[in-house]
């Protein structure tokens, strides 16, 4: 709930400014996401790094938002190696709990935001995104008009 | 959100439950919710405490993210060491790995409740940063009952 100039997320509230305000939209419109997932990590940008200016903390953002996505996608990638492994018969014991972890918490279809769906459709459901992402990309390199200034000039120091 | 549980070295509790830490954290949370102790070594002027505090891991989801990452790759290279600490680590990640690419969609609604909060200028400058990071901490000793 955001009302008189605060923020609140993850249960805590903070206060915020227009810079910040405008910077989260659009950052949110350019990453298709929640206006409130791009506030949380561009406030976790701005508290880890209070001396750069609004295009790096843009710039941050975008890398923190891929970082996070990426992260993420390599630890599924350890713990199905993992899982994948613990089928040879002198497997170690982590080998085989990390499969246990991964059968039991891991593939059976979880509630989420976008209603109950298994991990294997989530991955899915992304690659068959990419495309749109990719084309997105490509057009926004190709339609690029400066390096160094934000947008519209909504982020003015 | 503030609790906090001190212990003196003689192992004597000091909060309303008597009990560990870790016994807390299995049972008054599930890991989804995101909250953990953390534990941490102070000195007062009646001798050295050690001050369990609740943190939400969900503020810092970067460090957070990467320390799961690490604790994965540092467990698999040295073929299970620290493996209790990886299996925490994943069932209090279990949420975030099933959610994976999903971040919420862009909707009106939070547009609008990002701009009417927009009317406050405070600059996130060093002295913020340091405000900020002390709130964080959420340290709250209770001296009367160290």
């Amino acid at each position: 709930m955001i009302t008189s100039g605060r923020i609140t997320i993850n249960g805590r509230s903070f206060a915020i400014n227009a810079d910040f305000v405008q910077q989260a939209l659009f950052l949110a419109q350019q990453l298709k996401s929640s206006e409130k997932y791009i506030a949380s990590i561009l406030h976790s940008v701005m508290t880890e790094n209070p001396n750069i200016g609004p295009v790096g903390c843009m710039e941050a953002t975008v890398v923190e938002f891929h970082q996070r996505r990426r992260y993420l996608v390599d630890c599924l990638r350890y713990i199905f190696e993992a899982a994948e492994l613990a089928e040879l018969p002198d497997a170690p014991r982590l080998y085989k709990r990390l499969e246990a972890f991964a059968r039991q918490e891991l593939v059976p279809a979880a509630s989420g935001p976008g209603g109950e769906m298994s991990l294997a459709l989530r991955i899915f459901k992304e690659l068959e995104n990419l495309g749109n992402t990719v084309a997105r990309a490509q057009q926004a390199k190709q339609c690029a008009m400066s390096n160094t200034v934000a947008p519209s000039g909504q982020c003015h120091s | 959100m503030c609790q906090v549980m001190v212990r003196s070295k003689s192992g004597a509790y000091h909060d309303s439950s008597s009990r560990p830490a870790r016994e807390l954290q299995c049972q008054d949370f599930g890991p989804r919710s995101g909250l953990r102790w953390t534990e941490n070594i102070l000195t007062f002027p009646k001798g050295e405490f050690i001050v369990y505090s609740l943190q939400h891991s969900g503020l810092s989801a970067m460090e957070s993210i990467s320390r799961l990452r690490t604790v994965l790759l540092n467990a698999l290279s040295s073929r299970g060491h620290g493996e209790q600490d990886l299996f925490d680590e994943l069932m209090l990640h279990k949420q975030r790995l099933l959610e994976l690419f999903e971040v919420g969609q862009s909707s009106q609604q939070e547009q609008q409740e990002l701009q009417s909060g927009a009317c406050f200028t405070p600059v996130p400058t060093r002295k913020y940063n340091d405000h900020l990071r002390k709130n964080h901490d959420q340290w709250q000793v209770i001296r009367d009952q160290c």
